[in-house]
C-alpha cells in the first residue's frame, strides 16, 4: 500500500478543493458566514458566542438565561452535539480578533470538508491499496452534492462526516485483526459520528455498520464486531443523556415534522443542481429538487456513478456496498414516492393515496422519529458510492498509470464541476451594525424581535443578542422558538403598551427583510411608537415608552388559521371563569373540536340548520392567569387534499371571549 | 416410444382416476345432480358458462356437459400438477410418484381454485396448462441443447403471440371493452390474512368469526388459504430441500401481487394518517395495475392461482423429503399414508359445505316463447343478465340486452328507457315482443309497472313473470328517463322519433370543470365559477333514436375519501319534454376543421335574435379563435353582433350554444344573420376562417348566412 502523495499535501489539496467548492466564501471569510441567509449559521454562531461568553464570565454554558425571557432556555442540546460548536469555539479562542466567530466558523467548516475527504482517502486506501484512486474517491466524498446542499445551510454538525470512514476502517481492521487500538479507534469514531448530529447515527453510521457486519461471517465474529458499538455507545452516552432527559420534559427539538418535504425525489439521484452553470439550463433539475437544495440534493454525479458501477461489476467485494447504496437510497425516498418535487398521488380502486415506501415501516420507530429527514440517508448513499468508485478507479488505474497525475488532476476538476451545487456559494454578512451593539449599553428588561413567528427572525434574533447581550423574548436552541404563540401573537398583533410592559418588552427590533410585504407591521410600529431609534435595510429598532398605566386586562384575538381551524389567543390577567361565545357554520354533521392549550375541551357535530344561519357556541371556560390558545378544529381535520376536485369541508366561525 | 407410452398409460389413468374421484368427493352432491343442476352458485357466472357451451351446439344436455367438463378439468389440473411435481421431485427423491400425488391434490383443491369453481368461472379453473407449460420450460432448461434460456424465451414468446392473436380476434376478450373494467381492484384483491384464513363455509373452520371478517363474502376472488398441511410440508421443503427454495420466492411474489394495489386487513384497506395525508398502504401491484394487458383484468386475487402452483410444488418436495425418511415402510403403507395426507388436505381446503348447485330446470313456457326479441328486466342486474342468457338456450330468441363480457354492451339509453317506460310503442319499435321480469332481482316495481302497461302476464312462477306484448301501437313519441346520478355525473336518456332540437335545463354550482356530452361526444364545457348557475341549453339531436345526455365532471372524485373533505356536486340536468323536429342540414364547413352542423334562429317580438348553434370541431380550438354572429341590414351595415372566444376545445368535440342579440327598435326591412369564425392573435392580428363548403346562398367568403329576418313596419 503506497500513499499517492504525502498526507499533509493531500489534506492541503482537499483544503484547496473546499475553498473552490465554497468560492467566493474564501474572499469574505472574516466578514461573512458561508451559507444562505436561510441557513443555520447565525444560530450556531450565537450558541458559540454564548458558550464563549459563559466560559469567560463563569456561567453555565448549557443554560441560556437571556433566551425566552424571563424563563431562560436549557442548552443541553449543545452538549449533545459538541462537534457543532466546540471546534469553531476552539478556533475562535485563538484568533486575535474582536469578532472572531465568523472567521472561526468558516475555517472550521472548510477544514471539516478537507478532513472528510482525507478520512475517505484513508479508508479507500485500506480497501484498495491504490493511492490515486483513493484520493479521487476522497474528493468525490467531500464534494458530494448532498454535502454541498448542507454547506448551503451551514449545517456544520451534519457535515462532520469524517468519523464514519475512520470508524469503518477501524471496525474492519478490528474484525480482521482484533487489535485493541482498532477497537478504541472504532469506538471513538462511532461516538464521534453522532456528536456532530445524533441523527447521523441513524442515517449514516448504523446503515454502514449493518453492511460492515456482513464482513464478519459467523456468530463469534459477529459478537466480536459488535464490541466497538458498545464502546462507542458508552462514550456517546454522557453527551446524549442530558439531552434525552431534557426531552422527557419538552418536545424534541430535532423533529422537523416534515419528512415528506425532506425526502428525496425518485429522480433526485440523477438531478444535478438547478444552480449549476451548465446543468442548470436543463429544465428537470429545478422540477425534481424544487426549492429544497439543502436537504434534497441527492445527485450522485456522472463520474461517481460510472466508477461505482465499474467497481460493482468488476469487484465481488463491492456488492455489500452496492447493497448499502441501494437500501439507503430507497430509505432516502422517505415515506411517500416523489417523482418530481411533489408527492405522487395514485388512484387505486377509487381511493387516492400517496405511494407508500419502506421508510414508512421505520418512520415512527424510537430515535428514527426524532428527526424526520430521510433524504439524509443520501450521506450513506454517497459514502457507499465513493467506496465503490474507489474500487472502480483502482480497477481502471493500471490502464492509465503512466499518466496518473495529470489524469487525477483533470478528473478532480471534472468531478468538482459535476458535483457543484451552488454557483456562487451563498454567504451572509456577519458584521452587525453598531446600533445593535449599542443597545446593550443601556439597561433593558427584554428585546422583542418581530415578526416573531418567522424562523429566520428568531435565528437572527439570537445572533443579534451576541452583540447587545440583552434578554430576548424569543430565541431557541434548535429549529424554532418555544415562545408561546399566544404570547407572541398578542404582543405583536396588539402592540398593547400594558401587555408589552407586563412581558418586559422595552425594545422591539423589526427584521424588515422578513416583515410582511405590505409593511403593515412596520406601519403599526411607527403609529404606536413613532420613528425608530435606528433603521437600516435589515433592522428597525423601536424603543417602547415606559408604561405607567394600569395592568393589562383580558386581551383576546380571533385568528382564522386554515379552512377548518380557528384560534383564539388570550391573555388572562387573573384566574377566573370565562365564556367563549360565537357563531359557527359548516357542513351539516361535520365534526368539530375545541381545544384549550392543546387539551380537548369540547367535541360536537355541527347540526343541520336549514335556513343557512350559523349555530351558536357558548362554552364556559376556567382559565388561569397568563396566555392561552383556544383552538377550534374540524374533526377530523382536512389535512392534505389528495385530489384536486375535492375540497375541504370548511368551518367558518366568529368567536369571542369574555368574563363569565 | 409407443410401447413406453402403453406401459405408462395405466399409471397415468390411475392417477387421473384418483383425482377424478377426489373431484367427485369435493363437489358432492354434484354427482347426484349431474343433469339437473350446474356446479356453482346461481348468482355466479354458471348460467353464462352454460350459454357459452350452448353456442357450441353440443349434443349432450347442458347441465351434464358443463358438470362433466368441471369434474374432468379438476382431475386434469391434479394430473398436470402430478406430472410437473414428479419431474421436479425426481431429482431429489427417485420414488416421486406418491409425493407428487400430494402436489397434485394441493393444486387441484387449492381454495382459490375452489372459489372460482363456486362462481362458475369454468375458464379460470382450467389451470392444467400451467403445470404442463412449466414442465415444458424445465425440460427445455434441462435439455442438452445449447442456449436453454433462448429456447425458453422463444417458447414463451411463441405462446404469447398465439394468445395475443387469439385475444385480438373479433369478439375475443382483448377486443371486448366491457372486460377492461370488469372487477373492482380492491374487492378483487386478497386480504393480507387470506393465506391463514380458511373458508367461512368450511364445516369446522367456518365457525371462526375471523374467516368472515377476512374474506367478507368474497370467496371467489379472496380465497387464498395456504393450509396447515401444505404449510408444514412447504416448511420442510424450504429447510431441507435446496431446490425447493426458489418456489418459496415464487409463492411469496405471487402472494404479494395477489394482495392487489392496497393492503387489506380484515377485509378493509389499511389506512393511516401521516403528516396531513390520509394514506393507504400501496403495494407493488398498484404500480403495475395500469400497464397494458394487466389493466384488462383487474383481479389481482387471481395471482393466488400461481401461489397454488408454488404451494403444490413445495408440498410435493416436503412430502418427498418425508418419504425418504420412511424408507422401510411397505409401499402399501406409504400409499395409505399418502392418501390419508391427501384426505387431510382435501378436508382442510374444503371451501363449500355443501357444494353449491344452481338449478338447471327451465319452465316449458319459456321454451315456447315466440316473438322478435326478448327483454329481460331488470336489465342492469348481473344475475338477470346471466340467467337471461341461460333462458335463451331454451327459447332461442334474440335478446334485447344480452352480455359480452362483464356487463351488457347494449346502449344503456335504450335499456333504461324501455325499463323506465315499458312504453308499448317503444317496445314495438325495438322489437321487444316478450318481457321477462326476473322476480328475485325486482323489488316489485317493475312487475307492477309491467302489469299496469302490458296487462296480466302470460306466465308467472316464483322466479319469472312473462309478459307478451301484442298489437301494433302507434310510432313512439319523444321520451326521457333519468339515468345515473352522483356527485360526478348526472345522466338523462332520451328517445327522439326524428332529428331535431330539445333543451337541457342545467344547474351548475360552478365548483368544477364540467362537460355536457351527447352520446359520448362533448358538446359543451363549463369552467368553474363561470357564473352560469341555471342554464337552458338547446341540444341538437342529429338522428332519430336513443340518446344519452350526460353532465359530468372532467375529473371524477375518488370513490372513497376522508369525511373532512367533500366532492362538490357537478350539477343537475333535466330535459324538456318536447322535441322541435328538424331535418339535419348539410354541415357548413369552415377552415380549421370547424363545422356548423345545425342551427335554428328565432326572432321573438322582432327584437331579439336567438340563434341556437351546434359547432363541431375537427381540430383543436384555441383561446384565440373567436366565434361571431352578425346581423346586418339590407345594405350590409352591421346592426348587431356577438363575437366570443369560447376558450380552448379539443378536436373531436362540439360546442352547443345559444347566441342572443337584442335591440329595442329595429327599422322595418330585411336583416341577415351570419355566423363564422376568425382568429384574433395576441398581437391583435385578425384572420378570418374561410368558408370551405356547404355555405347557403347569400353567404360571404367567411360568414355563413344562417337566417334572413324581416321586420314589417314599425317594430312593436
Amino acid at each position: 500500500m503506497k500513499p499517492f502523495l504525502p498526507a499533509p499535501l493531500i489534506v492541503c489539496l482537499y483544503c484547496a478543493a473546499a475553498c473552490a467548492i465554497t468560492y467566493p466564501a474564501v474572499t469574505v471569510i472574516a466578514t461573512d458566514f458561508i451559507g444562505h441567509p436561510f441557513g443555520d449559521h447565525t444560530e450556531y454562531a450565537a450558541h458559540i458566542g454564548w458558550i464563549l461568553h459563559a466560559l469567560r464570565s463563569g456561567q453555565n454554558p448549557f443554560f441560556q438565561p437571556l433566551l425566552l425571557y424571563p424563563e431562560g432556555l436549557s442548552a443541553a442540546w449543545l452538549w449533545a452535539v459538541p462537534l457543532q460548536s466546540f471546534p469553531a469555539l476552539a478556533v475562535s479562542l485563538i484568533l486575535p480578533l474582536d469578532q472572531p466567530i465568523p472567521l472561526a466558523f468558516n475555517l472550521t467548516l472548510l477544514v471539516t470538508l478537507a478532513v472528510n475527504g482525507w478520512s475517505l482517502y484513508r479508508f479507500a486506501l485500506y480497501l484498495t491499496g491504490n493511492g490515486a484512486a483513493s484520493f479521487t474517491a476522497g474528493l468525490l466524498y467531500m464534494s458530494l452534492p448532498v454535502v454541498q446542499g448542507h454547506i448551503g445551510a451551514a449545517h456544520i454538525g451534519l457535515l462532520m462526516l469524517w468519523p464514519v470512514p475512520l470508524y469503518a476502517w477501524a471496525l474492519m481492521r478490528w474484525i480482521d485483526t482484533a487489535r485493541r487500538r482498532d477497537l478504541a479507534l472504532a469506538g471513538v469514531c462511532f461516538a464521534l459520528s453522532g456528536l456532530g448530529s445524533p441523527v447521523m447515527l441513524i442515517y449514516f453510521t448504523l446503515p454502514v455498520t449493518l453492511i460492515l457486519l456482513i464482513h464478519a461471517h459467523g456468530r463469534h465474529r459477529l459478537v466480536h464486531a459488535l464490541v466497538p458499538l458498545v464502546v462507542g455507545g458508552a462514550l456517546l452516552l454522557p453527551f446524549i443523556l442530558p439531552y434525552l432527559i431534557e426531552t422527557q420534559r419538552s418536545p424534541s427539538i430535532l423533529n422537523s415534522g416534515d419528512s415528506i418535504r425532506y425526502s428525496a425525489s425518485l429522480l433526485g439521484i440523477v438531478a444535478p443542481s438547478s444552480q449549476h452553470p451548465l446543468y442548470g439550463t436543463l429544465e428537470y433539475p429545478a422540477r425534481v429538487v424544487g426549492g429544497e437544495l439543502v436537504e434534497n440534493s441527492a445527485y450522485l454525479g456522472v463520474f461517481t456513478a460510472v466508477f461505482a458501477l465499474v467497481g460493482l461489476v468488476t469487484v465481488r467485494r463491492v456488492r455489500p456496498w452496492g447493497m448499502l447504496a441501494l437500501t439507503a437510497w430507497v430509505l432516502s425516498l422517505g415515506v411517500f414516492l416523489k417523482i418530481d418535487a411533489t408527492t405522487a398521488i395514485v388512484t387505486v380502486g377509487g381511493r387516492v393515496t400517496p405511494v407508500t415506501l419502506p421508510y414508512a415501516l421505520i418512520a415512527d420507530l424510537p430515535f428514527v422519529d426524532l428527526s424526520r429527514t430521510p433524504s439524509r440517508f443520501n450521506f450513506a448513499v454517497g459514502f457507499a458510492a465513493a467506496v465503490m468508485a474507489a474500487y472502480g478507479l483502482a480497477r481502471l488505474w493500471p490502464h492509465v498509470k503512466p499518466a496518473a497525475l495529470p489524469i487525477t488532476a483533470v478528473l478532480a476538476v471534472l468531478i468538482m464541476f459535476d458535483h457543484q451545487v451552488w454557483w456562487d456559494m451563498p454567504t451572509t454578512p456577519a458584521i452587525l451594525p453598531a446600533a445593535i451593539h449599542d443597545l446593550g449599553a443601556q439597561p433593558v428588561r427584554a428585546v422583542f424581535n418581530v415578526p416573531f413567528a418567522h424562523p429566520i427572525v428568531d435565528k437572527e434574533a439570537i445572533y443579534l443578542q451576541t452583540a447587545h447581550q440583552l434578554p430576548i423574548l424569543g430565541g431557541h436552541i434548535a429549529r424554532e422558538t418555544p415562545l408561546d404563540p399566544a404570547k407572541g401573537t398578542l404582543l405583536e398583533s396588539t402592540l398593547d403598551p400594558a401587555l408589552l410592559d407586563a412581558a418586559g418588552v422595552e425594545v422591539i427590533i423589526l427584521h424588515r427583510q422578513w416583515d410582511d410585504p405590505a409593511g403593515e407591521l412596520e406601519a403599526r410600529l411607527r403609529a404606536r411608537f413613532g420613528e425608530p431609534s435606528y433603521a437600516d435595510e435589515q433592522y428597525a429598532i423601536y424603543r417602547v415608552p415606559t408604561y405607567s398605566g394600569s395592568p393589562p386586562t383580558l386581551v383576546w384575538l380571533h385568528a382564522p388559521i386554515l379552512a377548518d381551524q380557528h384560534r383564539v389567543y388570550a391573555y388572562v390577567p387573573v384566574d377566573g371563569a370565562f365564556l367563549l361565545t360565537g357563531m359557527v357554520t359548516g357542513d351539516s354533521g361535520r365534526g368539530a373540536r375545541l381545544d384549550v392549550d392543546g387539551i380537548p375541551a369540547l367535541e360536537w357535530a355541527i347540526p343541520t340548520i336549514t335556513d343557512g344561519s350559523a349555530h351558536g357556541l357558548r362554552v364556559p371556560l376556567t382559565l388561569t392567569a397568563g396566555y392561552h390558545t383556544i383552538t377550534l378544529n374540524g374533526d377530523p381535520r382536512c389535512g392534505v387534499i389528495p385530489a384536486p376536485m375535492l375540497t375541504c369541508r370548511r368551518i367558518d366561525a366568529q368567536l369571542s371571549l369574555a368574563p363569565a | 416410444m409407443l410401447t413406453d407410452f402403453r406401459a405408462r398409460l395405466p399409471l397415468h389413468l390411475a392417477v387421473y382416476g384418483l383425482y377424478l374421484l377426489i373431484a367427485l368427493m369435493v363437489t358432492f352432491p354434484l354427482v347426484t345432480h349431474l343433469s339437473t343442476h350446474f356446479a356453482g352458485f346461481a348468482d355466479g357466472d354458471v348460467y353464462q358458462a352454460a350459454h357459452q357451451l350452448w353456442r357450441l351446439g353440443l349434443a349432450v344436455p347442458l347441465p351434464a356437459a358443463l358438470n362433466l367438463y368441471v369434474l374432468l378439468t379438476l382431475a386434469l389440473n391434479g394430473w398436470a400438477m402430478w406430472m410437473l411435481a414428479r419431474s421436479l421431485i425426481h431429482a431429489v427423491a427417485p420414488a416421486a410418484h406418491l409425493p407428487a400425488l400430494v402436489a397434485g391434490a394441493v393444486y387441484m383443491l387449492y381454495p382459490t381454485m375452489q372459489g372460482h369453481l363456486g362462481a362458475g368461472h369454468i375458464g379460470l379453473i382450467a389451470q392444467w396448462g400451467v403445470p404442463l407449460y412449466t414442465l415444458g420450460l424445465f425440460r427445455l432448461y434441462d435439455s442438452q441443447h445449447s442456449r436453454p434460456l433462448v429456447r425458453i424465451a422463444a417458447a414463451a414468446g411463441l405462446g404469447l403471440v398465439v394468445l395475443l392473436v387469439m385475444g385480438a380476434l373479433p369478439g375475443a376478450p382483448l377486443n371486448t371493452p366491457a372486460e377492461s373494467d370488469a372487477g373492482e381492484i380492491v374487492r378483487s384483491s386478497a386480504d393480507l390474512l387470506a393465506a391463514v384464513t380458511p373458508s367461512y363455509l368450511h364445516p369446522v373452520f367456518g365457525q371462526f368469526a375471523y374467516t368472515r371478517q377476512v374474506l367478507g363474502d368474497n370467496l371467489t376472488e379472496g380465497a387464498g388459504y395456504f393450509g396447515i398441511a401444505a404449510a408444514l410440508l412447504s416448511l420442510i421443503a424450504v429447510i431441507r430441500v435446496r431446490a425447493a427454495r426458489g418456489w418459496l420466492v415464487v409463492a411469496a411474489v405471487a402472494y404479494l401481487l395477489s394482495l392487489g394495489g392496497l393492503l387489506n386487513v380484515f377485509g378493509q384497506p389499511v389506512r393511516f394518517a401521516f403528516e396531513g395525508y390520509q394514506v393507504y398502504i400501496t403495494l407493488p401491484f398498484a404500480l403495475a395495475a395500469d400497464l397494458p394487458l394487466i389493466d384488462l383484468v383487474r383481479t389481482p386475487g387471481r395471482f393466488n392461482l400461481l401461489t397454488a402452483l408454488a404451494a403444490a410444488v413445495l408440498a410435493g418436495y416436503g412430502a418427498a423429503w418425508l418419504s425418504i425418511r420412511l424408507p422401510r415402510l411397505p409401499s402399501a403403507v406409504k400409499g395409505a399414508l399418502t392418501l390419508a395426507l391427501i384426505a387431510g388436505i382435501a378436508f382442510e381446503y374444503q371451501t363449500f359445505t355443501p357444494f353449491p348447485l344452481a338449478p338447471a330446470a327451465i319452465p316449458p313456457q319459456v321454451r315456447d316463447l315466440a316473438g322478435r326479441a326478448i327483454l329481460d328486466l331488470p336489465y342492469d342486474h348481473p344475475v338477470t343478465i346471466s340467467y337471461s342468457l341461460y333462458l335463451q338456450t331454451a327459447h332461442e330468441r334474440p335478446l334485447i340486452a344480452g352480455q359480452g363480457a362483464g356487463s351488457s354492451t347494449q346502449d344503456p339509453a335504450k335499456l333504461a328507457l324501455l325499463q323506465a317506460t315499458l312504453d308499448p310503442a317503444l317496445l314495438d319499435a325495438v322489437g321487444a315482443d316478450v318481457i321477462i321480469v326476473h322476480r328475485a332481482q325486482d323489488d316489485g316495481t317493475l312487475e307492477a309497472r309491467a302489469r299496469a302497461v302490458l296487462g296480466d302476464p302470460t306466465y308467472a312462477d316464483a322466479q319469472l313473470t312473462i309478459f307478451e306484448r301484442d298489437g301494433a301501437p302507434p310510432a313512439p313519441a319523444f321520451q326521457t328517463a333519468q339515468g345515473r346520478v352522483n356527485p360526478d355525473e348526472h345522466t338523462a336518456y332520451l328517445y327522439a322519433p326524428a332529428s331535431g332540437w330539445t333543451a337541457a335545463r342545467l344547474t351548475l354550482p360552478g365548483e368544477r370543470d364540467t362537460s355536457l356530452s351527447l352520446n359520448g361526444r362533448v358538446i359543451r364545457t363549463f369552467a368553474p365559477d363561470a357564473g352560469d348557475d341555471a342554464v337552458t341549453l338547446p341540444v341538437w339531436l342529429p338522428a332519430p333514436g336513443f340518446h344519452t345526455l350526460r353532465l359530468h365532471s372532467v375529473d371524477a372524485c375518488p370513490q372513497a375519501f376522508d369525511s373532512a373533505l367533500r366532492c362538490p356536486p357537478v350539477g343537475t340536468l333535466a330535459l324538456e319534454t318536447g322535441l322541435r323536429e328538424s331535418s339535419a342540414p348539410a354541415p357548413i364547413r369552415f377552415e380549421n376543421g370547424i363545422a356548423l352542423s345545425a342551427w335554428i334562429v328565432d326572432f321573438p317580438l322582432q327584437r331579439a335574435v336567438q340563434a341556437a348553434l351546434r359547432w363541431d370541431f375537427g381540430r383543436p380550438i384555441t383561446r384565440n379563435d373567436v366565434r361571431f354572429v352578425h346581423v346586418t341590414d339590407s345594405a350590409g351595415v352591421l346592426i348587431l353582433q356577438a363575437d366570443r372566444p369560447i376558450g380552448a376545445a379539443a378536436g373531436g368535440t362540439s360546442w352547443q350554444e345559444t347566441v342572443s342579440l337584442y335591440r329595442a327598435r329595429l327599422p322595418a326591412g330585411e336583416y341577415r344573420v351570419y355566423a363564422g369564425w376568425y382568429r384574433l392573435a395576441d398581437d391583435s392580428t385578425l384572420t378570418n376562417y374561410a368558408l370551405m363548403d356547404g355555405a347557403p346562398d347569400g353567404s360571404t367568403g367567411n360568414a355563413a348566412l344562417i337566417a334572413v329576418l324581416t321586420v314589417g313596419g314599425a317594430a312593436p
